[in-house]
């Protein structure tokens, strides 16, 4: 049977951010679910995709001066790797900015109402927040006792699947 | 000890440009991987990244401290993903193929290094979209729960269920 915090913590194992106690190590040697499950985790991170070249300074700076116009339009990064087709970009620019200009200045108002609108609450499934550590820690268990169960797959409850008011309903069967 | 997120902003918000600086060099790595596993597009990556942090700078007085800066950021990420996947009429954005990964060398070793993958991407496939994203937020972009909470606007208990499900059903996938 595999535990929660186990499961919790693999992520950041994984990453080398900490390191299983000897009691986790003991209970990996013995569980072969935990086992599959660190399996997961390891083989998701071991194929992420590859941290990319970017050039922060020089996007933090474009940023500044793009802050700093009024029209907020997207402004060139200076970078190395953009340096080759400067020359080329002359001419074209020059059309290209009346032509962003023009588009951003109509397209403005919504979009900056998207990017400058306040922090939404978190609505969804504020029931699972209100569990107590040890109501959720049930809860987590009792999908471990589904696949104990060994059954297919198929029939596995898919929590993301589920509405709000089946949510809720699975949530007080679980609550008792 | 490096200023935490909340003190760059406090800094930012009394005119410090060096601030804004420190941020943007703090999170653009996560933010790069997360956008290019995304839309795997190395061209498009740094305009991406400078609308991302330009959303974010031009919303940042409506950012209250309340959710972490780092999913907050995140979620800026995602709804302009989601806003050009639909300008570009719903076409579906890739992920990285295994192909563009490294070759581990041994032949027997990469055969079966695919076949594992192949079964971990069907397992991905077959979650619900939010038990596939919460498990790449929380595995390969790094997050805890609360930051992927924010960046899904879902609540901490939520993600930490559909993160525990997804792992459930990706071990199935495996065996």
């Amino acid at each position: 049977m595999t535990t929660p915090h186990l499961i919790d913590q693999m992520p950041e194992v994984a990453r080398s951010e900490r390191e299983w106690t000897s009691a986790d190590v003991e209970h990996f040697d013995a569980c072969e679910q935990c086992r599959a499950e660190w399996q997961v985790v390891e083989l998701a991170l071991a194929n992420r995709s590859p941290l990319p070249e970017v050039d922060a300074d020089g996007i933090a700076q474009a940023v500044l001066r793009r802050l700093s116009l009024p029209s907020g339009a997207t402004v060139p990064i200076e970078t190395g790797r953009h340096r080759w087709w400067r020359p080329i970009l002359g001419l074209a620019a020059a059309a290209a900015v009346v032509v962003v200009a023009m588009t951003q200045f109509r397209s403005r108002t919504d979009e900056s109402a998207v990017a400058a609108s306040p922090v939404r609450e978190a609505t969804m499934l504020p029931e699972l927040d209100g569990l107590l550590q040890g109501e959720m820690e049930v809860l987590l268990a009792s999908m471990e006792t589904d696949r104990a169960a060994e059954e297919p797959i198929g029939p596995l409850p898919r929590l993301g699947d589920l509405t709000d008011t089946e949510l809720e309903l699975l949530l007080k069967e679980v609550e008792g | 000890m490096h200023p935490t997120d909340e003190e760059y902003v406090a800094l930012w918000r009394r005119g410090d440009e060096g601030a804004a600086l420190e941020l943007v060099r703090r999170h653009t790595p996560a933010l790069g991987r997360y956008l290019r596993s995304r839309c795997a597009d190395d061209a498009d990556l740094d305009d991406l990244l400078q609308e991302v942090f330009f959303r974010a700078f031009q919303g940042l007085d409506g950012w209250r401290g309340d959710a972490p800066l780092r999913g907050w950021l995140f979620r800026i990420a995602v709804n302009h993903l989601r806003d050009q996947h639909r300008r570009r009429g719903g076409r579906v954005m890739l992920t990285l193929l295994d192909d563009d990964r490294a070759d581990p060398g041994d032949p027997a070793l990469e055969l079966e290094a695919r076949e594992s993958l192949h079964l971990l991407q069907a397992g991905m496939a077959a979650l619900s979209p939010m038990q596939r994203e919460v498990f790449r937020l929380r595995v390969e972009d790094g997050l805890d729960y609360a930051e992927v909470a924010a960046a899904l606007e879902t609540t901490t208990g939520a993600a930490r269920v559909h993160y525990h499900h997804a792992v459930k059903r990706l071990k199935e996938h495996l065996r």
